[in-house]
């Protein structure tokens, strides 16, 4: 007997508390039942390894138990698999991608063939395998209802451009590359003009929302230590990619990463937030324009800190604005490496350029919160 | 057998997963527990394994189509399953469809 209850235990561990004893009892019933039967064809009690193969018969405790249970059975489901999958596809070139835009940017600076390649491979691996865990952790949660996706059931024939980003077949790419570069060479006639130009002011939400959502998982899963590129902001590792640090060589990176680590992991999670919100909810304009204002007037805050009071704005600021572009103007003259202070400095300055954008994008929405129109091309 | 077999069983699988449900529905409007059932189920030529029939019986229930009740036979208690009322009057639309799922395809077979 000690075998039924053995398996009745490992079954029941396996079930919810309030049914484990009303299932096991009724398990144990059908089980000694169908003992009973059997041993009434024989003529004769069961052996262990009989009673053993009657237990296979009905089950794993796993599955059985699993049956129970109530909700999907699966972690991605065929409706949403071709989702999933098409998400795989993209991050998983973004991360070969950048993977190998750091190994040429490497290797063109006198990196190590042999050495660069490995690290890059060994990067973009352990990176692609964490994004598919991410994806595969979303899809779950999406299969238990617990996230909603307007997107799938409401999608627009518009948002379908977004899906040419998932073709891997090469000579789609390249056949997909001439086309554009002949779009681009031909002279501009009236009607292919306007199709043009209105397709590229109704740049689908959906896929706004997508690279939102992408772009800043990668950035936010960096930021955390999940995903690496292989680069390190040392002074070797600024060289490697022709960048000369100069008077910010001994300067203490980690501790201002340390300073913003939080700020800017929440920044990026609300970014991605923004783009469920807009994936979900796409014609919620006057939200959007309000979290565009938000995140922009954040970015701007950010830029003013890395001038006027962070451990870098020594190195970042100046006087005058005529001084400032001076200064940049001049910069690179004097050795083979671009200084890395002058590019921080530009980089700065186009972030403070972005977050305006987005600030004046928001104020606009904001202002005038029409919904797309719906026979937009 | 091989590809060809395995096709088979699954589109047989397919085939028979709906009409489960409905012979359990039959069988119940009178009462039994589970082993009987799979008994009664088997001489009907429905064999059904005891990892589906048990968790479809427990959701039958909580869909009020069945009512069950703990009582000792045979010396040990068991679950007894019976079509509810509202189980009736399901059971009795599932089989006009039935009877007409199974009209059409006669008439396309014949055809």
């Amino acid at each position: 007997m000690n075998l039924i209850e053995d398996y009745l235990r490992a079954v029941g561990f396996l079930l919810p508390k309030e049914q484990r004893d009303d299932i096991t009892a009724e398990l144990r019933d059908t089980i000694l039942s169908r003992i009973e039967g059997r041993e009434a064809e024989l003529h004769r009690t069961l052996a262990p390894d009989e009673i053993e193969a009657i237990l296979r018969e009905i089950g794993h405790p796993l599955v059985v138990a699993a049956r129970y249970r109530e909700g999907p059975q699966h972690v991605v489901g065929p409706t949403l698999y071709p989702y999933w999958m098409f998400a795989v596809k993209a991050a998983v070139t973004i991360q070969v991608a950048v993977a190998s835009l750091i190994f040429v940017v490497r290797l063109l600076s006198g990196a190590e063939f042999g050495r660069a390649f490995t690290q890059a491979f060994a990067t973009g691996f352990s990176g692609a395998i964490s994004l598919i865990g991410f994806a595969t952790l979303a899809a779950w949660l999406i299969e238990r209802r617990t996230v909603k996706v307007d997107y799938l059931d409401n999608w627009r024939v518009k948002d379908l451009r977004v899906l040419e980003f998932a073709s891997w077949d090469w000579r789609d790419w390249s056949t997909h590359l001439g086309a554009t570069g002949s779009e681009m060479r031909q002279p501009p006639r009236g009607p292919t003009r306007t199709v043009y130009r209105r397709r590229r002011r109704e740049r689908s939400r959906a896929s706004r929302a997508m690279s939102i959502i992408v772009s800043s998982s990668v950035f936010v899963l960096w930021w955390a230590g999940v995903l690496r590129f292989g680069f390190s902001a040392s002074p070797d590792g600024l060289r490697s990619i022709g960048l000369e640090p100069g008077a910010l060589a001994t300067f203490d990176w980690a501790g201002l990463k340390a300073i913003l680590f939080w700020p800017v992991l929440s920044y990026g999670i609300f970014a991605i937030f923004q783009g469920f919100v807009l994936l979900a909810r796409p014609m919620a304009v006057r939200a959007h324009g309000a979290l565009d204002v938000g995140m922009g007037v954040c970015v701007l805050a950010f830029t003013a800190w890395l001038i006027a009071a962070s451990p870098l704005a020594p190195t970042l600021g100046a006087d005058t604005l005529a001084g400032w572009t001076l200064r940049i103007r001049d910069a690179g003259r004097e050795g083979p490496n671009f200084p890395l202070a002058e590019c921080l400095a530009v980089a700065v300055a186009i972030t403070a350029l972005v977050g305006t954008g987005r600030v004046l994008r928001g104020l606009w929405l904001l202002l005038d919160p029409h919904p797309p129109r719906s026979d937009a091309v | 057998m091989g590809a060809e077999g395995d096709l088979y069983e699954s589109l047989r699988m397919e085939l028979r997963r709906g009409s489960l449900t409905l012979g359990v529905l039959v069988r119940l409007r009178e009462e039994r527990y589970g082993y009987t059932l799979r008994q009664a189920l088997a001489a009907d030529g429905l064999e059904m394994e005891e990892s589906t029939l048990y968790p479809l019986l427990r959701r039958l229930e909580t869909q009020g189509l069945l009512v069950s009740e703990w009582r000792e036979e045979e010396r040990r208690k068991k679950r007894f399953y019976r079509l509810s009322p509202n189980g009736e009057a399901m059971l009795a639309r599932l089989l006009d469809e039935w009877r007409r799922i199974s009209a059409s395809l006669e008439s396309i077979i014949q055809s």
